[in-house]
């Protein structure tokens, strides 16, 4: 179990304005879970990822590692990187090009500072991590005629091979080209799994966060807005914030709440009134949250849906399984709507039905 | 590595510190005969600020300077633009020409050109023979001849400097301009020499500094013709003097470093002012050509001229002069009695061998200690390691002093140090580590700085310290920084005579000074094989670096 508590690591520029880094973070993440840090540029993941590896000196905080203490500022304990033994992939996959596949590979093994191998059990140890993410025949090669594919499961095989109970990811995905990168992904989350290691995988990419996450936390200027599964994140942002980060989602502010009975709510928003389920934690009701694909398009009138608004296609855009519409509501307010629905074309006339749990209130 | 980055910093303050100090304390002190100093005094300072003598040099240094920069960087740059800007054919002749011309000791070179324009030289004889003159017309121990040659030594440099501002410049903004319907001309005017005038004026205030600093030409030609800059007015005080004036030497030093020091704070200024207009794109990068047209075969006449004036007439004099048992003017009838006894004595001599051996000892010493010096130095700087801002002003700090300067205070220090290392080869591979470590520092700090910091992250993260990490990674990885690095250094600290000159001693004649007493005994036959020689091993040594310096884009200053 790795647990951080209160870290905090502030980046100013000539003077006082803090321009960026981590204000005070907690979090506790399971032995064998895959975690992942969500955010926007700045908003601290990197750096809380550099300070659990030992990259980053934090100000402030406590980073423990099952029942060794890795930094503790108040104690003074500040376990030098080479000590930690994580494993780390780095965005750039930092593959070093005057050695070889296998001298890639062996390097944790042959100078870091807690293996004391022979060289035939490195030898093992080097091959069976190569034949994991299946670079053995490439052994011999060097590491700089590999493809970008190959040297990011070099860059995996590098942080594995020495048997870490932490392993690190940097944005790994981020220099693959779309299709390669769908498949690295089921990759890494596959020699995850095989290899039983904490994960903690730092990206800005919510859609790569949602597919291989455990857990998600997603920060903002240097705090977590939310820690939750990805279902939990997706489906109950616990703020504006996060709904607007995570997923596409039509958000419309709301005077206040009418009238309530338990959950739902109504609230008038400038499109009428709408009702909908309050989430958890807010009483107030200030935000209204609605994803585009739970938008019914035409509903039909039997469907039971007690929120209807009228309104003119403004744009279409196709996009393969759906079909995405740009909805004119009419008091200056455009809903995105994502349906199966192909047909429709820009200046038709549609009734939009939102349906009560579609509807959440923030 | 701690160790290593604490003790570097150490031994950079325990030698500058005290050198400093000794020009200081000499300037302000009477140094009695016997080594001895009296009681405190300003009168150095004052006799320098009310002598007629001190003004004339001042003017005479900036003069000098001014018009060796102005040569220097007028040629440089239409060379620059030539090599790098046209489709001039044989542009690459500039390049091979500039880098042949790193090989050439100073003195050699300057004498090269002192035998063709001399009073028996082959310009004179011209210049009779059409006016029927029984003297020669031309003098060339003279302002005008001191500033031509200093300006030559240092066009093929000028130009190396200039290619590489020419080279990364972003041929978009020249594109932009021509898309929006301006002629190449005014494409020229408006845009690629406005965008490389910081550039060009940078460099020029580099060139002034450099000039400043020179002593070879002044010394060869300046002295002769009896007018002084302030390099050899130092030079004068210890050795035209019995006994050396050091009070004066000192203050001399005292008055030109800060000098040299405040204009290579402009210098810093300018440079980084000017690399704001460089924008260099990665992608798909190149820049473009303008074709010359009727004008290609001017181009390449010029190219030529250049060579046949930067290597052509000095090699052609020395070789006339090695070849002929004593100097004759240059004749059909001389011909007849070319023989290769000087070449034969040269390499014969048992104190040549000695000389080479020296001058080998120093060339790999100096660059030997400046590399790894520098490799550790330029990581610990470019990383930002604690205290590297200290270790990079101590490192660049040598670079506010004259060679001669240096020589005087290392002078200083040997005589006055407790082990006894005046007039050793040892003195001399320390002198010329110091006086080096500016140029191969900065090898070291851009070899890293190019080097994506995640590949010595990965190797710390591998569990790995940080010795191991710059040992395994860090320098294979800026290996070919390296060794660009160690040849440079060693073809600067053995071309150069003034630290020879100021630290010689029994044991330590070494090439660049041996030449240098040859001409003022007036041996010019074996001066020039002597020379010949030596140029020729350094050709190898000068090829490599260029080499190397092109294959990994390492700039040259």
């Amino acid at each position: 179990m790795l647990r951080i508590q209160g870290l905090r690591r502030e980046f100013k520029e000539s003077g006082s304005t803090i321009t960026g880094g981590v204000l005070g973070i907690d979090l506790t993440i399971e032995g064998g879970e895959f975690f992942t840090l969500l955010g926007p540029s700045g908003c601290g993941k990197t750096t809380t990822l550099r300070s659990i590896a030992g990259l980053e000196k934090p100000d402030a905080g406590r980073i423990t590692l099952g029942e060794r203490v890795l930094f503790d500022a108040a104690a003074r304990v500040d376990v030098s990187m080479q000590e930690r033994q994580i494993g780390m992939v780095f965005q750039s996959y930092a593959v070093w090009p005057h050695m070889t596949v296998y001298e890639n590979a062996a390097y944790p093994l042959r100078f870091g500072q807690h293996s004391k191998l022979d060289k035939k059990e490195v030898r093992t140890r080097v091959m069976d991590v190569l034949e994991i993410v299946d670079l053995a025949s490439f052994a011999d090669r060097p590491a700089p005629k590999l493809s970008g594919g190959q040297q990011q499961r070099l860059a995996l095989a590098r942080a594995l091979v020495h048997c870490p109970s932490v392993l690190l990811l940097d944005e790994p995905l981020s220099n693959l080209d779309a299709a390669l990168r769908d498949q690295m992904r089921r990759e890494i989350r596959r020699l995850q799994r095989e290899t039983k290691v904490t994960a903690i995988y730092v990206t800005h990419d919510q859609a790569e966060a949602l597919a291989i996450s455990d857990r998600i936390a997603v920060m903002n200027h240097g705090l977590v807005e939310q820690i939750g599964t990805s279902r939990a994140i997706y489906s109950e942002p616990a703020n504006a914030f996060v709904a607007r980060f995570i997923g596409l989602s039509n958000m419309l502010t709301c005077d206040a709440v009418t009238s309530a009975s338990g959950d739902e709510v109504t609230v008038k928003t400038a499109i009428g009134e709408l009702r909908g389920l309050r989430m958890a934690g807010h009483d107030a009701g200030k935000d209204v949250i609605i994803r585009p694909e739970n938008i019914l398009l035409n509903p039909p009138g039997d469907a039971g849906v007690i929120n209807r608004i009228n309104g003119r296609i403004a744009s279409v855009a196709f996009m393969g399984e759906l079909t995405e519409y740009e909805v004119d509501a009419g008091q200056n307010v455009t809903l995105t709507v994502r349906g199966r629905d192909h047909t429709l074309t820009p200046g038709t006339e549609v009734t939009l039905g939102l349906p009560v749990d579609a509807v959440k209130v923030l | 590595m701690t160790l290593v980055r604490v003790g570097l910093t150490a031994i950079l303050v325990l030698i500058l510190l005290p050198l400093v100090g000794f020009l200081i304390f000499t300037s302000l002190h009477q140094t009695q005969i016997d080594g001895s100093f009296g009681p405190t005094t300003v009168r150095f300072f004052a006799g320098l600020f009310s002598s007629a003598r001190f003004f004339e040099n001042v003017v005479n240094t900036l003069l000098y300077s001014f018009g060796s920069a102005l040569v220097a960087i007028v040629l440089g740059t239409i060379q620059a633009w030539i090599a790098e800007r046209t489709n001039a054919p044989g542009r690459s002749l500039l390049y091979v020409v500039a880098i042949l011309s790193l090989s050439i000791p100073y003195v050699l070179y300057t004498v090269g050109w002192l035998l063709f324009l001399g009073r028996a030289g082959p310009v004179n004889a011209v210049l009779q023979a059409i006016t029927g003159s029984a003297a020669p017309i031309i003098n060339v121990y003279t302002m005008s001849g001191q500033i031509l040659i200093e300006g030559l030594l240092w066009t093929p440099v000028a130009f190396l400097l200039l290619a590489a501002v020419f080279r990364n410049a972003d041929a978009s903004f020249e594109e932009a301009s021509l898309m929006s319907g301006a002629s190449v001309g005014q494409t020229m005017r408006n845009i690629s020499m406005r965008l490389a005038a910081p550039a060009i004026l940078a460099l020029a205030l580099l060139v002034f500094i450099r000039v400043i600093e020179s002593f070879e030409v002044p010394a060869l030609v300046g002295m002769p013709g009896r007018f002084y800059v302030l390099t050899t007015d130092v030079f004068t005080e210890i050795f035209g003097m019995s006994p050396p004036n050091y009070g004066r030497a000192a203050a001399l030093s005292v008055v030109l470093i800060g000098c040299v020091a405040v204009l290579l704070w402009f210098y810093s200024r300018l440079s980084r002012h000017s690399y704001k207009y460089r924008t260099i794109t990665g992608k798909g990068f190149r820049p473009r050509q303008v074709s010359l047209g009727r004008w290609r075969l001017a181009a390449t006449a010029a190219i030529i001229l250049n060579a046949v004036v930067i290597i052509g007439i000095p090699f052609f004099m020395l070789l006339w002069a090695a070849l002929l048992p004593y100097y004759q003017p240059i004749s059909i009838a001389a011909m007849s009695q070319f023989s290769g006894k000087f070449f034969a004595m040269v390499m014969g001599s048992s104190t040549l061998r000695d000389t080479l051996l020296n001058t080998a000892i120093l060339g790999v010493g100096t660059a030997t200690a400046v590399t790894a010096m520098s490799a550790a130095g330029g990581w610990f700087i470019a990383r930002r390691h604690p205290g590297a801002w200290l270790l990079d002003q101590l490192a660049s700090a040598p670079l506010a002093f004259p060679a001669i300067v240096l020589g005087l205070g290392f002078l200083n220090l040997f005589l006055a140090a407790p082990v006894s290392l005046y007039g050793t080869i040892t003195s001399l591979v320390i002198a010329s580590a110091i006086a080096c470590l500016p140029y191969g520092i900065r090898y070291g700090t851009v070899g890293v700085s190019q080097l994506h910091p995640e590949l010595e992250e990965a190797s710390r993260a591998s569990g790995a310290s940080e010795a191991t990490t710059f040992l395994r990674v860090v320098v294979p990885l800026i290996a070919p920084s390296l060794i660009a690095c160690w040849l440079l250094v060693f073809l600067l600290s053995v071309r150069a005579v003034s630290m020879p000159l100021m630290l010689a001693g029994p044991n330590n004649a070494v090439v660049a000074s041996a030449l240098y007493d040859l001409w003022k005994d007036g041996q010019t036959g074996e001066l020039a094989a002597m020379g010949l020689v030596w140029t020729g091993a350094m050709t190898v040594v000068s090829l490599a670096f260029f080499g190397l310096a092109r294959r990994f884009g390492t700039s040259l200053h």
